[in-house]
């Protein structure tokens, strides 16, 4: 561990340096540094301690970190590989390069250590560098840097509040000494630190009510750095959650409320739940599709803390999964868009359309990871979803199931929208030219959809780590037995369900293919009613997809609005301090002298 | 074994499926003061339509087509009917809801890749529509599942025992009937296929042995989604007995198809998002209270 | 000897009145020579009674230490200023002056002397404000630090009617509890002013933003770390703070309600200075909690806020809002200067933030913290921004700035063409930001010397007994 994070920081400045000479080693250098991270931290055994810079023992390899940080360099390492192509159209590549390497060591750092300094620090590293990369993207992407950075600092700097009060009631900072002792604490005690601690990892997986920075920031950055936002660095906020909640314990801190889980932890659902509401419903209605794959990650980010939140046998095991599917099918939806864009120019859906037939791999990439979001089997989202919908209903929470239904039906709904707009649909003219991605930027996507598919037959290398860090919890683990899966509610097997999902599609391809087949006709060969049209540019339907569902909700209270206007309430404070400066001096300080010399007097 | 099973089932579907379309033909065109088609008309459409070549707009289009049928065809593998039951103790009720969508996908992308804007427009009420009957039908379905500690479908089949479900949870019962009228597709909850409006919405481009698969995929889903409704409501039962339950209900749905005419879409979802879910939120409060009848 | 830090520079000051220039050119020799005494040639713990009159007497210049780590830093800033700074005719006269005046206040231990000091720097600082014309806001900051100066010599002569005598040392003996808060109050207002605590510090942004190399390093950080030491002598070390809370409140008020005021702002230079009023005035709140450790803490966030606002300033001087195409480094001394204040690590002023809650936090006290962390999220707000623009100017089309104080740095954008920020301050602004990178890795250096400071300044015994030399 110890060298691998050595390495890393080293590594950014040779980056930098190297990529100098051809812009194309900086990627190069951070696939090498992914792959050897991740073949070091799969071999390396659970519960390994190291020192790091002289400080003994700050290092620590739970199960949990090992489950995070191959989410993290598997996210990484097709992240770097797909660079290799994409660099050329980056803004500024040296910076790109030497910075993702830093982010990569910052996200590390925060999964390898229990020491809540030393976790902080890698924190706000990796914040830091991933901080002066998003502006490198669109036009709009400087306002939004803005906004990661408030919204990220404030769940930072109450987690720093909630660190230095733990320190000066326990005299460590080790998380794992605190959490022995922390259970007989005063109640408002547990809730203040906890809800001071957890803030952190609520900003950055961008939860309700700190969710409203994901948007801008997802959305505008730089298309391959939007893969690793959306599918690592929110995980980042998962990781703290999962540790705190598991690692204090937060099933034992707080007073019954329902069917088995505590108090502290429905307040928790039910911010997942609002997350999951909000960000469906605005992920319907947005036109760029970065910005509606952002909204799908507050969504997912809900799903993530209310399985975590459940603390119980099935439904902590589905939160976990459902950490690794999101971020598989984040990033391959992500370089998917970003493939698009290296070839179209542009994210607007409505401005595209009819892609298939020039980038297929790419449309099977995208399919892929909206059938894995959308939690369809054969795919691993089905695994996860499922593990949380039966933890519910188990319990009897038919509320937050409303809501997950919602989330999962909703998803159908706006990963459908890039699907029918940009993919498919008539094909641009402008488009006409636009070829495939190149073969760099497939292999990448093929391995994620290779890997999603893998582990939702063959869930077992995943429940293994799961179960892992349900273990290290105290948890009664998961219970599956090869590809058969259980639960208190009932069981299935996945291996049967893919077997039945290949029998139907062959007995279906079968009946295809004995008929006469059918003969292909161009795509403007189409049925339009009479019509006679020379611009089928325009027969594209595209715009406002769901207008008729977003007229129902079109006056809804929008967040945004709500924070900017607590900015301009501080600025305007701020303005008043201004004009007192400009005042001019006289008489207004004598005064202001006078006054202040008799308060004191009176005072003492 | 399991095989003769899933066979078992499939030609089950094929045969009553189709016989049964026949049928409720025939009984929409009487309520209409028509004579109708004959009760085999189905399997005559099926046969010509397959017969012929059709036009393709791209490998998109065939590809959408058989993973519509084959992902129907994976989910009826699991549902039990009559008294043959594929999988026991494995037929998840969320395996099954889950392996409807693949289907409903497969379609939804091979008519949107024709290119045809109608279909689009289809596809997207289609969904839309799926987002307010999928949440009251879970809801009421989840509180049987919470009641009976079990999501298998053939284990509440064989627990409901002399009692049906539907009269032991008549409000769930109820809302799982306005649910399935919507899942069907049938009217008042038919803007996505509307005929007239949007030219079939998601039918328009298809020809002779496209559309001959898709109306076997019709079918299947019908007959999965209705059977799914007689598994747990209705008790199951033996072969024949199951099969009269299904009529039963089918001529219920379309008896109630043929009289109404269309909501708009908002309207749709407004509704399912209002009178089904408060139903479905009583059932799941007087289920969690142990009211059950 | 140690007079020669305060007779060295004036000397040099006289001898540089006949060439317009030639002070600039003394400057940094004098700071190094300075430095060179101080290093090699001196150690703390000695007095100097001049005039050989004893201390309770006449004028009595202490180095002790706690004003031994001051004057090394003092110095250093200097020489630094002195390299970086683009000094007019007769600027380097006055600087020189500066010097002399500066090292007075840190060695002396006499109330009057030190008035005279104090009122020494006044002037210089007033004529150095209205560099680049900025005769307003020298003006205005005229008649605050009339009336602070005043109010010292009013403290200063009550000390005399009381006790009968002006050393500092001796002083401490009063103990009427009417008088002392009194006097107290009065030398207050004056550290108000000077240490640019809201809402007596009203005068810094007008001063500090006038895109002068020299005010803001000369004022802001030079001038500031004396009067820090003086405020620690005279509050920590020799009379108790009156109403240390409503000090601190003060303070915090004034740390929220400067972030708050730089949000605003569209110029640089402005939007720095409310940062610099809300870094001393964390100072001076961490300063009255009167705690060794609290106390440490708050002098290694001088050290990083004093270093960090040196970097920002004098590039602001030299950049104005350019951005940083063709200044690479210069950003990144930006850059770094900029994560220094707001306090990411691995830069000083993570330490400086973390060491100042570790101690607060160990008093049980829960409202500063959280002010400071506040504080912190809209300073990271502001500067970021500030530096995406920076860094991303001239990307998007340009934007036409407001008019409503720039004035007096527009004529000098229009003007000159190129970025050129002269080699003496590149290299020491990248200096500087090495300097934070290496603090921030080693943070022990500067925190072993801060320890060191706090531990004295809040015992009285050693430096009485320098004074009084086992006896009264």
């Amino acid at each position: 561990m110890q060298s691998l994070l050595l390495y890393l920081a080293v590594g950014a400045l040779v980056g930098y340096f190297l990529s100098m000479i051809n812009r194309r080693l900086g990627p190069i250098v951070l696939l090498a540094l992914s792959l050897y991270g991740l073949f070091t931290l799969w071999n390396m055994p659970i519960g390994s301690v190291e020192g790091l810079f002289g400080f003994e023992d700050i290092l620590q390899f739970t199960a949990l970190s090992k489950y995070f940080s191959i989410i993290t360099l598997i996210v990484f390492s097709c992240y770097a590989f797909f660079n290799i192509v994409w660099i050329s159209k980056a803004k500024r590549p040296h910076a790109f390069s030497a910075l993702s390497i830093l982010t990569l060591f910052g996200t590390l750092g925060v999964f390898l250590t229990p020491h809540l300094i030393a976790l902080y620090i890698f924190w706000e590293i990796a914040v830091v560098a991933s901080l002066f990369i998003v502006p490198m993207g669109k036009e709009e992407s400087k306002k939004a840097t803005i906004w990661y950075i408030v919204i990220s600092s404030i769940g930072s700097y109450m987690f720093l509040y909630g660190t230095f009060l733990l320190y000066s009631k326990f005299g460590t900072f080790n998380l794992f000494e605190i959490s022995g002792d922390i259970a007989s604490e005063s109640t408002g005690f547990k809730w203040l630190v906890s809800l001071l601690l957890l803030s952190a990892g609520i900003a950055k997986s961008g939860i309700f009510p700190l969710h409203v920075w994901l948007r801008n920031v997802h959305g505008n950055a730089p298309d391959t750095f939007s893969a690793v936002l959306s599918g690592q660095l929110v995980k980042m906020g998962s990781y703290i959650i999962a540790l705190l909640l598991g690692t204090f314990p937060i099933a034992t801190m707080f007073s019954q409320f329902y069917a088995g889980v505590n108090i502290f932890s429905y307040v928790l659902i039910w911010l997942g739940n609002i997350s999951i509401l909000i960000g469906t419903f605005m992920a319907i209605k947005q036109n760029d599709m970065k910005m509606l794959m952002a909204y799908s990650t507050v969504a997912n980010g809900g799903y993530i803390l209310i399985g975590l939140a459940l603390l119980d046998q099935v439904g902590f095991a589905g939160g976990l999964f459902h950490v690794i599917n999101h971020a598989l099918a984040a990033t391959m939806i992500f370089l998917s868009f970003a493939a698009v864009v290296y070839r179209t120019g542009t994210t607007k859906i409505d401005e595209m359309g009819g892609l298939i037939f020039k980038m297929p791999v790419t449309f099977v990439t995208y399919l892929v990871g909206i059938i894995s979001i959308a939690g369809i089997p054969p795919t691993s989202g089905f695994v996860s979803k499922w593990m949380i919908f039966q933890s519910l209903i188990s319990k009897g929470m038919f509320v937050t199931a409303m809501f997950a239904f919602v989330g999962s039906i909703g998803s159908f709904l706006y990963v459908f929208r890039p699907l029918a707009g940009v993919f498919l649909g008539q094909l641009k003219r402008k488009d006409k030219d636009v070829k495939e991605a190149p073969m760099i930027m497939l292999i990448p996507m093929i391995i994620l959809v290779a890997l999603t598919i893998l582990w939702g037959v063959f869930p077992q290398q995943v429940l293994v780590w799961v179960t892992d860090v349900q273990r290290q919890f105290g948890m009664e683990p998961f219970k599956f037995d090869g590809t058969v899966l259980y639960s208190s509610l009932g069981h299935w097997d996945s291996w049967t369900v893919f077997v039945m999902f290949m029998v139907g599609f062959i007995i279906a391809a079968v009946i295809y293919i004995l008929m006469p087949k059918g003969k292909k006709i161009p795509l403007d060969d189409q049925y339009t009613s009479g019509e006679f049209l020379h611009n089928f540019d325009l027969y594209h339907y595209a715009t406002k997809y769901y207008a008729f569902l977003e007229r129902e909700y079109e006056g809804h209270p929008s967040f945004e609005d709500w924070y900017t206007s607590i900015v301009n309430v501080l600025k305007a404070i701020g303005k008043g301090v201004d004009y007192f400066v400009r005042r001019t001096a006289s008489a207004y300080t004598f005064w202001m002298a006078l006054v202040l010399a008799l308060l004191l007097w009176v005072r003492w | 074994m399991t095989a003769l099973k899933v066979a078992g089932i499939f030609l089950t579907a094929f045969f009553f499926g189709l016989t049964f379309e026949g049928i409720g033909r025939k009984i929409t065109a009487r309520v209409q003061r028509r004579y109708g088609p004959p009760w085999y008309q189905n399997f005559i459409d099926l046969f010509k339509t397959l017969s012929k070549h059709g036009y393709t707009h791209g490998w998109i289009f065939d590809f959408g087509v058989i993973m519509a049928l084959g992902g129907i065809i994976a989910s009826l593998g699991f549902v039990p009917v009559g008294g043959i039951v594929a999988f026991p103790g494995m037929d998840n009720f969320f395996v099954i809801v889950y392996l409807f969508t693949i289907g409903s996908l497969g379609m939804a992308m091979g008519m949107v890749g024709t290119g045809n804007p109608w279909a689009s427009i289809g596809v997207a009420r289609a969904l839309t529509l799926m987002l307010g009957y999928e949440v009251p039908y879970m809801i009421s379905i989840g509180s049987m599942l919470y009641f009976y500690r079990t999501s298998s479908i053939s284990a509440i089949m064989s627990a409901q025992g002399g009692d049906w479900n539907l009269v032991k949870f008549p409000i769930g019962a109820l809302v799982a009937l306005i649910s399935l009228q919507g899942m069907l597709g049938k009217e008042p909850f038919e803007a996505p296929m509307a005929p007239a409006e949007i030219a079939s919405g998601p039918m328009v481009e298809l020809s002779a042995k496209y559309m001959g698969l898709l109306m076997l995929m019709n079918t299947f889903m019908e007959f999965a989604e209705i059977s799914l409704f007689v598994d747990l409501f209705l008790g199951g039962g033996t072969y024949f007995v199951f099969l009269l339950k299904y009529l039963v209900v089918w001529i219920l749905v379309v008896l109630i198809s043929s009289v109404l005419p269309r909501f708009r879409i908002e309207q749709a979802v407004y509704f399912y998002w209002t009178v089904p879910i408060i139903l479905a939120f009583v059932q799941v409060f007087m289920t969690v209270n142990g009211f059950v009848f | 000897m140690i007079a020669l830090l305060i007779a060295v520079p004036l000397a040099f000051a006289f001898a540089s009145i006949p060439h317009e220039r030639l002070g600039r050119y003394f400057l940094p020799f004098v700071a190094l020579f300075n430095l060179v005494c101080l290093f090699f040639f001196m150690e703390p713990g000695q007095i100097l009674e001049v005039g050989r009159w004893p201390a309770a007497y006449g004028i009595a210049l202490v180095l002790d230490n706690v004003s031994y780590p001051f004057l090394i830093f003092v110095n250093f800033l200097i020489l630094m200023m002195a390299l970086s700074a683009t000094l007019e005719n007769r600027y380097g006269t006055l600087l020189l002056v500066l010097t002399a005046a500066v090292n007075g206040i840190i060695l002396t231990g006499d109330f009057f002397n030190s008035f005279v000091f104090l009122e020494i720097i006044s002037v210089i600082a007033y004529i150095v404000a209205a560099h680049k014309d900025n005769a307003l806001g020298a003006f205005k900051y005229l008649i605050f630090g009339g009336i602070g100066g005043t109010m010292y010599l009013l403290g200063a002569v009550s000390v005399y009617v009381k006790s009968g005598t002006l050393n500092m040392g001796y002083a401490a003996f009063i103990t009427d509890p009417l008088i002392v808060p009194t006097i107290c109050i009065f030398f207050l207002i004056t550290f108000l002013v000077e240490l640019k605590v809201l809402p007596l510090g009203l005068w810094a942004p007008d001063v500090y933003s006038n895109g002068s190399s020299v005010t803001p390093i000369a004022l802001g950080s030079i001038v500031t770390v004396s009067l820090v030491y003086l405020f620690s002598r005279i509050f920590l070390n020799i009379f108790d703070l009156p109403s240390p809370q409503l000090v601190g409140i003060l303070a915090m008020i004034s740390i929220i309600l400067a972030e708050l005021g730089a949000l605003k702002q569209k110029s640089l230079g402005r939007a720095l200075s409310f940062a610099t009023i809300s870094g001393v005035s964390t100072v001076v709140a961490a300063l009255s909690m009167r705690e060794s450790e609290i106390a440490s803490a708050a002098y290694f966030y001088l050290f990083n806020d004093v270093v960090s606002k040196f970097i920002l300033f004098t590039l602001f001087a030299y950049l104005g809002e350019r951005g940083f195409k063709s200044n690479k480094t210069a950003g990144i001394a930006f850059t770094f200067a900029s994560l220094s204040v707001v306090g990411f690590p691995m830069f000083a002023g993570f330490w400086a933030k973390y060491y100042l809650l570790k101690a607060l936090f160990q008093v049980n006290s829960y409202a500063l913290p959280a002010i400071i962390l506040i504080a912190a999220v809209i300073e990271a707000g502001y500067l970021i921004k500030w530096n995406v623009e920076l860094w991303y100017k001239g990307e998007d089309t340009p934007k036409v700035q407001d008019g409503e104080q720039d004035s007096e740095m527009e004529n000098e954008d229009d003007e000159v063409e190129e970025d050129f920020i002269p080699f003496g301050a590149q290299v020491v602004t990248l200096l500087l930001a090495l300097t934070l990178v290496v603090v921030g890795f080693m943070p022990g250096l500067i925190h072993d010397q801060t320890m060191n400071i706090a531990n004295n300044v809040l015992d009285f015994r050693p430096y009485l007994d320098l004074i009084l030399k086992g006896g009264m």
